[in-house]
């Protein structure tokens, strides 16, 4: 093994190499062939993956006191490989979870069923501050509320599987799952020759089919909302919209008629809108029934929405199950909806509600990771061997203030893989984001988005926080190409 | 295609050909000056400002006009609205907007050529010969750019409106180049020098335009002032003539469809192009000022027009009543 290896050790469990330091069949062809690499070589390789980002124009908005910046996507050249039998055990899981939840949501806002067998209580949902009342009683679209999931699966140090958490209001990272595999095309064509690697494009092809399967029109016009060019994730949707052959709108650019359908601006009039998925949270979308300041909105959307004349991607209210006191339901959830057994762990967790467990998370907050109930982006959490006493003291205040808006979970070890950091290979941690669809029908990403942590020992992984990423490999670890066959190309006679 | 966004693509479109004309006509100008010895410093250099229409933003800033001044004013100032760095931000700020509808491939080149302007326009405009390999270079990068957009985008609305900014600038700078080349230049030489002199400021306008190979290819004899107007403003077949400009908006219109008022404003243009008499214009620089600006507000009109037509948003339903075809916009070979 080169140099670049020398002192590697994973404080957990290692995606890449196994315990006795050898690699892990499914990125064996992966390891061999970076290690026949001269260090120039592989320099070269991560700086060519830095300019395609460049040319390509991938990047994030962070939001600063000097306005918006756009910061280039970091990826680390080293892709996370995962084994496609292991994969497929996962893939049947998400379903599994996904179907579970578009149910629960779907009764939630009609028969509330699973409130009168006393599963889940009454009040937790009623004070979830992404329960709408607005959409009691509506039946969207073959009983689905969130087509889009992105939920997040960590490993701890025993080999284990975890889901972290589900987000069902607005998921975002999908387009760098793709960006990513492009980039690394550029960066090492050769490698993808020698390893069986699934491709991930396939998703926005599903995207559509699941978008338009939301609607009766044959061929259903459809558009993307974003909150406009400033939102953090606007790389994204002028992706998506350009990916699925959508228009990208705003709110400013659609108008709800008499007539109850929703129209948008075109060149010379308005022109008819049946699908809109939107990437604008639910209390800005429709400021006549949410927040009544949103400009980012459309008046009457919602109106349009319960009348059937429009589909909305998540539909609103779906955010309900994004709750983390609600995901320590989950597996509860699945038994109840479909009688079956979680295929995916959850992480154990500990409701702040509760007064006994939340003693148990006053007591050791000095170990356990403790998360607000519906924030996203990392923001809000403690990380208790991480935090310092004043944290802590400042987390305790916020749980005693408000318990049902708390959850503690133990501190996982997280696993890691190897990042390309100086010239050598160093074990950091990650997560790693599929997304779900499920409109007539359900698929799955290959694999998701891998976000990992740059810092030694870090835990956090998200892109606004300093986090990084990495292509993400399902592989078939035990296959040989054939070689495929071409026929010649007609050539001119002499 | 949104009524907003199709605003910015007609902008994105005029921008860079704005850009395009920015680094053409500063290469044109300073290989020209090298041929025109004995006029001073700010003889030299000053005809750029005034075709861009700067004067007075120059002249707030600078006492005269240098090679330093006068790169400086119009490749780097982010003081100038003109400025080539300032094109490329708006560039940038359009292209965000639309970045869904640009071909995948041209939204990479644009946006690689954006960094590199951003990057290196500083360190090379006080000098020659780094700055002319940079103006070169982001020249051909602006026409490869046009050239992926012509073959890789469906020729449908989002491509007419590019088209029409495209035209609709390129007319704009012919008009410009014209009135300063000629009139500028003209009065730099007394009336009893010899006509070769005189009609040297003939070949520098066809140079401008780098039209003075076309010109000696289609008409054979000595530049001179009437067969150089009529070959810039009317000749159907040069790319930057003002005639082929206007053929090819009111194409795009009649593609396009709906209102008939960007129409009439370019048949306006086209009638007053048609009553041209060229002897009269090339001996008359006060004519041919007047002419020239009357091209120009009748080329605001247009522009005016075809914003109310297309961009502005009109709350009636699209289907059939407006006449745009919002999926195809009409496909045929174009004239």
């Amino acid at each position: 093994m080169p140099d670049r290896w020398k002192h590697y050790e994973s404080p957990g469990f290692d995606e890449l190499i196994a315990n006795d330091g050898a690699p892990r069949q499914a990125a064996k062809h992966l390891i061999n062939w970076l290690n026949e690499l001269s260090e120039a070589d592989l320099s070269h390789r991560q700086r060519a993956a830095q300019l395609a980002i460049e040319q390509m124009g991938i990047t994030f908005t962070v939001y600063s006191d000097k306005g918006n910046i756009d910061r280039e996507w970091p990826l680390d050249i080293v892709p996370r490989v995962i084994d496609a039998l292991e994969w497929s055990k996962i893939e049947a899981g998400l379903k599994q979870r996904l179907k579970a939840l578009n149910l629960f949501i779907n009764d939630l806002y009609n028969d509330q069923a699973i409130l009168k067998d006393n599963i889940i209580p009454r009040d937790l949902i009623e004070s979830s501050s992404n329960f709408r009342p607005e959409c009691l009683g509506m039946n969207p679209a073959h009983g689905v509320w969130a087509h889009i999931c992105g939920s997040d699966l960590v490993r701890g140090d025993d080999g284990t599987i975890y889901v972290l958490e589900d987000n069902l209001r607005v998921p975002s990272g999908v387009s760098y799952m793709i960006e990513n595999r492009e980039v690394m095309k550029r960066a090492m064509p050769e490698v993808f020759h020698q390893c069986h690697i699934l491709p991930v494009d396939n998703y926005t092809e599903n995207l559509q089919n699941m978008l338009s399967s939301l609607s009766d029109e044959e061929e259903p016009c459809l558009v993307v909302m974003t909150p406009g060019v400033f939102n953090s994730a606007y790389f994204e949707h002028t992706f998506l919209a350009q990916e699925i052959g959508a228009e990208l709108v705003e709110g400013r650019d659609l108008v709800v008629l008499d007539d109850g359908y929703v129209y948008m601006r075109v060149v010379g009039g308005l022109k008819r809108v049946d699908v809109i998925y939107r990437r604008v949270d639910d209390a800005f979308i429709d400021p006549e029934c949410f927040n009544p300041d949103s400009t980012l909105g459309v008046s009457g959307l919602m109106k349009a929405w319960r009348a059937g004349k429009v589909a909305i991607a998540n539909a609103p209210g779906a955010g309900v199950a994004d709750d983390k006191v609600i995901y320590s339901y989950v597996p509860d959830i699945i038994r109840y909806y479909l009688n079956e057994e979680p295929l995916i762990a959850n992480v154990p967790t500990y409701r702040c509600e509760n007064e006994e467990e939340r003693q148990h998370v006053l007591d050791n907050l000095a170990d356990l990771v403790v998360k607000p109930a519906n924030e996203s982006g990392g923001y809000g959490m403690l990380i208790g061997p991480q935090s310092t006493a004043e944290e802590q003291a400042e987390m305790a205040e916020n749980i005693r203030k408000n318990p049902r808006n708390y959850i503690g979970q133990p501190t996982l070890t997280l696993s890691t893989s190897p990042i390309l950091s100086e010239g050598r290979y160093q074990p950091r941690h990650l997560d790693l984001r599929p997304f779900v669809l499920q409109g007539k029908e359900m698929t799955v990403t290959t694999g998701g988005l891998t976000r990992v942590a740059m810092v030694e020992g870090s835990l956090v992984v998200n892109s606004s926080q300093g986090g990084g990423s990495k292509d993400t490999w399902v592989v078939h670890s035990n296959n040989t190409s054939p070689v495929p066959n071409n026929s010649q190309r007609q050539t001119q006679e002499h | 295609m949104l009524a907003r966004v199709a605003e910015n693509m007609y902008w994105l479109s005029r921008y860079l050909e704005r850009a395009e004309n920015t680094v053409r006509l500063i290469q044109v100008h300073s290989n020209l000056l090298m041929d025109l010895p004995g006029l001073d410093d700010h003889q030299s250099w000053i005809p750029l400002i005034s075709i861009n229409g700067l004067d007075k933003e120059f002249a707030e800033v600078h006492v005269s006009a240098t090679e330093t001044s006068v790169n400086h004013f119009l490749l780097t100032d982010r003081d100038n609205p003109g400025s080539l760095i300032n094109d490329f931000a708006a560039i940038q700020a359009n292209l965000r907007s639309c970045r869904d509808i640009i071909p995948k491939t041209s939204y990479e080149s644009i946006n690689s050529l954006c960094r590199l302007v951003s990057r290196e326009v500083e360190s090379v405009y006080a000098q020659p010969s780094h700055r002319l390999v940079f103006l070169r270079d982001v020249e051909d990068r602006l026409q490869s750019i046009s050239g992926s957009l012509n073959s890789n985008m469906s020729h449908d609305l989002a491509y007419r409106v590019m088209r029409m900014g495209c035209y609709l600038e390129r007319a704009d700078m012919t008009s410009r180049v014209i009135d300063v080349q000629s009139t500028r230049l003209s009065a730099n030489y007394s009336s009893g020098e010899l006509i070769a002199i005189q009609n040297q400021r003939w070949v520098a306008v066809l140079r401008t335009l780098v039209a003075h190979q076309m010109y000696r290819q289609q008409l054979r004899r000595p530049v001179n002032g009437p067969d150089t107007l009529a070959f810039l403003l009317s000749d159907p077949g040069l790319p930057r003539s003002y005639a082929f400009c206007l053929n090819h908006l009111d194409d795009s219109f009649r593609k396009v469809g709906g209102s008939e008022a960007p129409r009439k404003a370019v048949a306006a243009l086209q009638q007053k192009l048609d009553s041209a008499v060229y002897p009269t214009l090339a001996n008359d620089p006060e004519k041919l000022h007047e002419f020239l600006d009357d091209l120009q507000l009748g080329m605001l009109d247009v522009s005016a027009a075809l914003s109310t037509a297309y961009f502005q948003s009109q709350d009636t339903v699209a289907d059939g009543e407006s006449g745009i075809d919002q999926e195809t916009a009409v496909l045929e070979t174009s004239v």
